[in-house]
């Protein structure tokens, strides 16, 4: 049976499941023709061939864009350790890393030492000297606040006083200082 | 990066730079989930090609409702598409993911006798162009007016229904 344009605007609208009630009871009375139904039948089969060469001609279209991204590298690296802010595990691993790296090699080479750090970190404690009290017998070692006997046979009253930076021993001035009688403090 | 929402109608005019933005994006994680299940680098290329079908066809007609990300969408119609492989090649099917999925309806594949597959090339490339611009990108009368050039959508339509009628006949002699 010849299906007219019609049928076949009938039939996409009934594929499309566009037929209103009236409509949809009518074309399911002329279904019951068998060869009203196999001509539907028939159309349908056709349908699903061009469907099919839709399909491959869309296989084509992507194909090539694969081929094109394979050709020109443009693919994103697929990375599913990738936190979900963003966030990347391994580069924050790989920078510890680095980072104890570093500090450990100057460390090892002498390029940083932990005094130079303290005193850096201390800066105000450049004022903290040893003082060196000579006199005949007398050697005495104090710091600014305390004075303590390193050497003495018969402490006298007076000395002279140097005074020292505590890292790298520069003198920084000389005082004549006087013994307390009453205590060991200068 | 495109937002979801900006992609999907592009998607849906098969949009080809919305399909390399898919493929630049996510192929990577399609062919990860295949080659850590049991298959290979061609599996994973035609697997990605199935799975971007899946997404135009719905996209096109307006099923694509995102529920979850498009990536995560991507995902479960691959891991989906290639189970249904694995339980056709009885090959294992336990899967291994990497990424959330959710469960996404696929239609089945259309199958037909191969021989034709072949006939809408014996048809005429005016034909072809036609029908495949109606039936399967679902393009209306008017649009494919423009896109082939006829002089109204009356002369388009009588085309089209000169040129159904010739291939029915074509597909009802080779059964």
């Amino acid at each position: 049976m010849e299906l007219s344009q019609d049928d076949i605007d009938l039939i996409d609208r009934f594929n499309n499941g566009e037929l209103s009630g009236e409509e949809l009871a009518s074309f399911n009375e002329r279904m019951k023709d068998a060869n009203f139904a196999s001509s539907v039948a028939l159309y349908n089969e056709t349908i699903k061939i061009i469907r099919n060469e839709g399909r491959d001609e869309l296989r084509s279209v992507l194909a090539s864009i694969q081929s094109k991204l394979v050709t020109t590298g443009g693919f994103e690296k697929y990375n599913p350790g990738k936190s979900k802010n963003g966030g990347d595990m391994w580069s924050w691993i790989i920078g510890i890393i680095l980072v104890v790296a570093v500090v450990s090699y100057f460390f090892l080479t002498g390029k940083i030492n932990p005094g130079a750090i303290k005193n850096l970190l201390k800066e105000n404690e450049v004022d903290t000297v040893y003082h060196y009290i000579y006199h005949t017998d007398t050697i005495v070692k104090t710091t600014e606040d305390s004075v303590s006997v390193i050497q003495s046979d018969s402490l006298s009253e007076g000395g002279s006083r140097l005074i020292q930076h505590k890292q790298n021993r520069k003198i920084i001035r000389i005082d004549t200082v006087y013994q307390d009688p009453k205590s060991e403090r200068f | 990066m495109i937002p979801d929402s900006k992609l999907l109608p592009l998607l849906a005019r098969a949009d080809s730079a919305a399909f390399e933005y898919l493929y630049k994006h996510h192929y990577y994680m399609v062919q990860n989930l295949v080659l850590k299940n049991s298959g290979n680098a061609d599996d994973a290329s035609d697997l990605f090609q199935e799975v971007l079908i899946i997404l135009y066809e719905k996209a096109r007609d307006q099923k694509l409702i995102l529920t979850s990300s498009l990536k995560t969408y991507i995902y479960s119609i691959a891991r989906n598409q290639w189970l249904k492989k694995l339980h056709s090649g009885m090959k294992n099917t336990s899967l291994e993911n990497f990424e959330e999925f959710i469960s996404v309806e696929t239609e089945p594949e259309e199958t037909l006798v191969p021989v034709l597959n072949k006939l809408l090339n014996e048809i005429g490339e005016t034909c072809r162009k036609l029908l495949v611009a109606f039936y399967y990108r679902k393009k209306s009368m008017e649009e494919i007016c423009v896109e082939l050039n006829y002089v109204n959508t009356d002369s388009a339509k009588n085309q089209k229904y000169k040129c159904i009628q010739r291939l029915k006949k074509m597909v009802a002699d080779n059964k």
